[in-house]
Formats: C-alpha cells, sequence, structure tokens
C-alpha cells in the first residue's frame, strides 16, 4: 500500500480515536487492530513492551481514578482512566502497525510534503530506530549476563543499569553522528 | 599539502595535542598510531576543521590544508578538500537509503552531477546495485565501503579514515585497504589511523607514532615500524614479520 494513503488513514484513524467519546469507537479500532497484529504476525516482536505498557495503562488508570474530583476514588474516574488508557493503547497499536508494515524508505517518503528541517529530524529518528534496538538488546544481554534480574519487583533497580548505559551511549553516539554530518557539508541553515 | 604548525589542543580540563608539528606530502599514504588515547581522533578532527569549529576546547597553532587555513574556513568549504570517515559506520549512515547516503555530501556542498557522481562513487568500493538497499542491512563491511564511497562521491583531495577495519575480518580488511592503495595510485592522499601496525608495513609510507598527545616519531614507515625498543614502550604492536 502506497506510505502517504497508510499515513492519511493513520492521521484520520488516530484523530477519530482522539476525539471520540464513544467506547464503542475505540474498541472496535483497538480490536480491528489487534487482529491486523496477529494475521500479519507481528504480535511476537512486541511481547517485550506489554509490560510498560500495561504499567502506563494503570498510572493513567489510578492518576484518573483518584483525582478526578479532588484527591479521592470515584467510579467516574475510574471510568474514565480506562476510557483515556484504551485510547493510548489504540492509538499505540495504530502507531506500531503503520511503523511496523511500512519500509524504512516508505516511512520517508510519507513524511516528506514536510518542510526539510523536520523530514530530516523525522528521517533521522527512523535510521536511529533500528540502531537503538540493537544497543538496548546489547545493553539487557550483557546486564542479563551479569546476574542482573528483570523479574525482580523493584522496576527502579531493575531499569536503572540499562537506561543509563542505554541515554550515555545514545548521546555520545548522537553527538558523533552529528560530526559526521558536518564533515560531509551539513549546516544546519542548509 | 597538510602543514601543522605548534598545534595544542585541550578539551575543558584535559590536554589532548601537545605542540603537535607535521608535514604530509600530496599523493601520500600516511598511518598514524599510538595507544589507545594518544590523540589520534582529536588529530584526524583537526584536518577538516571539525576542531576547532564544532568540538568545544582550546584550540592554537596553525593548520593548514590544501593551503586553507582550517580555523578561518568553515567544515562545508574543508569538506571539498578533506573526507572524514569516522570509526564506527553504524553511526555515521543516517539516510534510509544507499543512494541518498551517497548524495547527503554532495547536496550540502551543492554539487552537480549528483546522479553520476554517486555511480562512480559506489563503483569505486564495489557496491553497484545497491542504491535502493538500506543502509542499516549492508554487512559490516558494506556499510564501511559506504563511508568511504560516501566521502568519495565529493571528490576530496585528501581521505582521513579513522580506524576504518577495527569491526572488520581478514577479507574485508584486504578488501577496504586495496581499495585505499587503488585510490591513493590514483592520486589521492590517504591518511589512516591504525592499531594494526601490519597493515600500516604494507600499506603506508609514512608513519606518524604518537603518545600521549605528543608526535614521538614520524617518517619512512619501515624505519619507524622496526624499532621495537620504542613501540613495545609505547604499547603498539611490533609487526609480525619483525617481531623474532
Amino acid at each position: 500500500m502506497n506510505p502517504k494513503f497508510k499515513l492519511f488513514v493513520l492521521i484520520v484513524t488516530a484523530t477519530l480515536v482522539l476525539v471520540s467519546t464513544d467506547f464503542l469507537v475505540i474498541t472496535v479500532t483497538a480490536l480491528s487492530a489487534l487482529v491486523l497484529f496477529f494475521a500479519l504476525r507481528i504480535h511476537r516482536d512486541y511481547m517485550l513492551w506489554i509490560k510498560p505498557v500495561l504499567l502506563v495503562m494503570l498510572t493513567i488508570i489510578l492518576l484518573q481514578g483518584f483525582t478526578f474530583r479532588g484527591f479521592g476514588f470515584t467510579l467516574e474516574g475510574l471510568y474514565f482512566g480506562v476510557f483515556y488508557a484504551a485510547r493510548f493503547v489504540t492509538i499505540l497499536l495504530l502507531v506500531s502497525l503503520f511503523v511496523h508494515t511500512t519500509p524504512m524508505s516508505g516511512l520517508a517518503k510519507a513524511f516528506g510534503f514536510l518542510p526539510g528541517a523536520i523530514s530530516l529530524v523525522i528521517v533521522l529518528t527512523l535510521a536511529l530506530l533500528p540502531r537503538l534496538t540493537d544497543l538496548t538488546q546489547k545493553i539487557l544481554n550483557a546486564q542479563k549476563s551479569r546476574g542482573l534480574n528483570f523479574r525482580s519487583p523493584n522496576i527502579l533497580r531493575t531499569y536503572f543499569p540499562v537506561l543509563v548505559p542505554l541515554f550515555a551511549k545514545t548521546l555520545d553516539q548522537s553527538n558523533r553522528m552529528a560530526l559526521a554530518m558536518q564533515a560531509r557539508g551539513f549546516e544546519s541553515e542548509s | 599539502m597538510i602543514e601543522i604548525k605548534n598545534l595544542n589542543f585541550s578539551y575543558p580540563g584535559k590536554k589532548i595535542l601537545n605542540d603537535i608539528s607535521l608535514d604530509i606530502d600530496s599523493g601520500s599514504f600516511v598511518g598514524i598510531t599510538g595507544s589507545t588515547g594518544s590523540g589520534k581522533t582529536t588529530l584526524a578532527l583537526c584536518f577538516n576543521g571539525i576542531i576547532p569549529h564544532a568540538v568545544r576546547g582550546k584550540f592554537s597553532g596553525k593548520v593548514r590544508v590544501c593551503g586553507l587555513d582550517t580555523k578561518k574556513n568553515k567544515i562545508s568549504d574543508l569538506a571539498k578538500k578533506v573526507g572524514l570517515v569516522f570509526q564506527d559506520p553504524d553511526w555515521q549512515l543516517f539516510t534510509l537509503s544507499v543512494k541518498e547516503e551517497i548524495e547527503f555530501g554532495l547536496k550540502n556542498l551543492k554539487m552537480e552531477n549528483t546522479e553520476k557522481r554517486a555511480r562512480e562513487a559506489l563503483g569505486m568500493v564495489g557496491l553497484e546495485g545497491y542504491e535502493e538497499a538500506e543502509p542499516y542491512k549492508l554487512s559490516q563491511g558494506q556499510k564501511q565501503k559506504l563511508c568511504i564511497a560516501s566521502v568519495l562521491a565529493m571528490e576530496p583531495e585528501i581521505i582521513v579514515l579513522d580506524e576504518p577495519v577495527s569491526q572488520l575480518d581478514y577479507r574485508s580488511t584486504m578488501n577496504i585497504y586495496n581499495i585505499l592503495k587503488s585510490l591513493n595510485r590514483n592520486g589521492k592522499t590517504i591518511i589512516v589511523i591504525e592499531h594494526n601496525t601490519d597493515l600500516l608495513l604494507e600499506f603506508a609510507n609514512k608513519v606518524i607514532l604518537m603518545d600521549d598527545g605528543n608526535i614521538v616519531k614520524q617518517g619512512d614507515a619501515k624505519k619507524i615500524l622496526s624499532d621495537k625498543k620504542l613501540l613495545n614502550k609505547l604499547g603498539v604492536k611490533v609487526p609480525g614479520c619483525l617481531r623474532k
């Protein structure tokens, strides 16, 4: 499918999910996206993300549930918490589906209508994604081989040794990438 | 071609280059070697103006490349004279196709005939037919060749490579070095930062030996690399054929 058309469909569907106040619209969209996930057999690639996504959903539900009308639990807050969490997951599913089924070059073409600098930032981000995935995996393997327990209930203690080297290495390498771009004549105003 | 006089460079709180003076002639194949942290990469960044323009630090001395003072000229102007290939290809390829990667520098420098130049550069490194491939999916050797091609397309007179084969197997290593040798035969000045002294002994005609921000010795490659005592003292590998 044409990447630009796919991007158009994504924008329309995501907008519909964002503006709709009907639970049915969100549920149908989420279920359709899930069916496509399983039909295209890409659900396996996202298994690692289930836990953090559930954590974000839980945070949204609890925040809404306890702060909807001042501080204190309300059923109304809980309903809106579940609604916003569902909205968040649906948009996440739609974006993941779009990114996973469109080759990198297609993604770049889809965003080609944007002004030069913004388009470059998007292309750079897209080009960095596979490297970051690789880097994360390498750090995970290194930390696992040193006995880091990812089933520990202490999330901070578990993910800190992964996030710190990931940020440090990414910052360092992004700086090198900027130098490599300048070495090939790139100037921010060009 | 490259004249450096009394070059000093310090990052905040740390001196990296200490009173460096050197001359590199046109058409030579120069190897820069020395232990880790001796200032080799920092020196390479001075060749095309990345230092002092893009890296913060205290800079003094004169660096002239093809008659251009690197302090007074923009990096983009120096990029037409000096092509710099960094150590890790994974973090210097930033477009989504091989063709776009080659054309990136050409467009920045507003060069003409981008398609022709890209085709020729890919031909020189043996990557014809890969124009539409995604750089990230290439093998490590191919990525390194792509980095070299993207610099070659800009037709610089000098090509500087920072440890170009540190992640490659023997076959890819020899492949890359043979490409560099053929470019050198065609008149390009090649400067390679390299730990593997066997490669320098085979390919370079001049070697610059660095230690702790200083040039310890520079001159004929064979002469310098056969000084076993000095190499051992600096923690530099003695070439295999001279080890006995």
